[in-house]
């Protein structure tokens, strides 16, 4: 039934009405509400890994994307394309690094492939084209070889220090 | 928004792999390989060693050479780490001698060779 609504509850409590087809694109709750016949307006869905701030921005996401077409199939041999990310999804995502990967923990447990898609382009953008030495500083990410280590390392990555 | 303190190294792997299989194989190993203990043994699995597209494809289709000073390196500083995981290599027609020649690969059952046609045979010779 168009506008027909369900209740989606964060891990902090807060309560969220939202269009059924609108959260039907996160396959999880679709299949808790076609399974367990959970389709009452009254039933609250607990989503005990996804904070309130999180879900709104999902629900945001989702709400712009309702009417896109199912996302294809992950075909390995496709080429890689991480530029292909729209102008919407693009200042959507205009959010600080934190914030982004818990958009991504949320799309991977709520299963929306669409957001899990363009949050992943999104990181692996920052990735692309960065040294190692760039990716620590860039995700802030702790050097943890002791110098022997590293200096194996160094040599065994010399040929992509020079383009 | 309350600001998250989750960083890229707090994601589990399964995360990290959906974020790296956005990015060729080379581009992981280029910019991963190194970084640290995790991101280095995920950079070096054979989901980013076994197959390897040792060339540049443009957006007009046309295939190029990897930068020489890069395709030196790897040959000489990547591959002794990397080729018994090696599966499957495509390679252009200038690199294929220096690549097949600088290792062995005992996994090696498949080979992408984009050659023009005067250097068709001299492909051939390297693998037969």
């Amino acid at each position: 039934m168009a506008g027909h609504k369900i209740k989606l509850q964060s891990s902090d409590g807060d309560t969220f009405d939202v269009e059924v087809e609108i959260a039907k694109q996160s396959a999880t709750i679709k299949t808790m509400l076609e399974d367990l016949g959970m389709d009452e307006e009254e039933d609250v869905i607990p989503l005990p890994n996804v904070n309130s701030a999180i879900l709104k921005k999902v629900i945001q996401w989702a709400t712009h994307h309702k009417d896109d077409p199912p996302p294809p199939e992950d075909d390995e041999n496709r080429e890689k394309n991480t530029n292909d990310i729209s102008s919407w999804d693009q200042d959507f995502l205009k959010v600080d690094q934190g914030t982004l990967f818990e958009l991504i923990l949320a799309a991977n447990y709520l299963d929306i492939k669409g957001l899990l898609d363009v949050t992943c382009k999104t990181v692996a953008n920052m990735i692309k084209g960065k040294t190692p030495e760039e990716i620590r500083r860039t995700f802030n990410i702790k050097n943890d070889f002791t110098p022997q280590e590293e200096e194996q390392i160094k040599k065994e990555n010399e040929w992509c220090e020079e383009k | 928004m309350e600001y998250s303190s989750i960083q890229l190294d707090d994601l589990p792997d399964e995360i990290l792999l959906i974020i790296f299989n956005k990015l060729n194989k080379l581009s992981v190993l280029y910019s991963l390989a190194g970084v640290n203990k995790r991101l280095n043994v995920i950079a070096h699995s054979p989901n980013f060693t076994g197959r390897l597209n040792l060339l540049r494809c443009l957006s007009d289709h046309s295939i190029r050479l990897l930068p020489k000073r890069r395709l030196e390196r790897f040959c000489s500083q990547m591959l002794p780490e990397i080729h018994p995981k090696i599966k499957w290599l495509n390679l252009e027609s200038i690199s294929i001698k220096r690549i097949l020649l600088s290792a062995t690969y005992p996994a090696l059952y498949g080979l992408g060779l984009y050659v023009y046609c005067n250097d068709i045979g001299e492909a051939m010779s390297l693998i037969t």
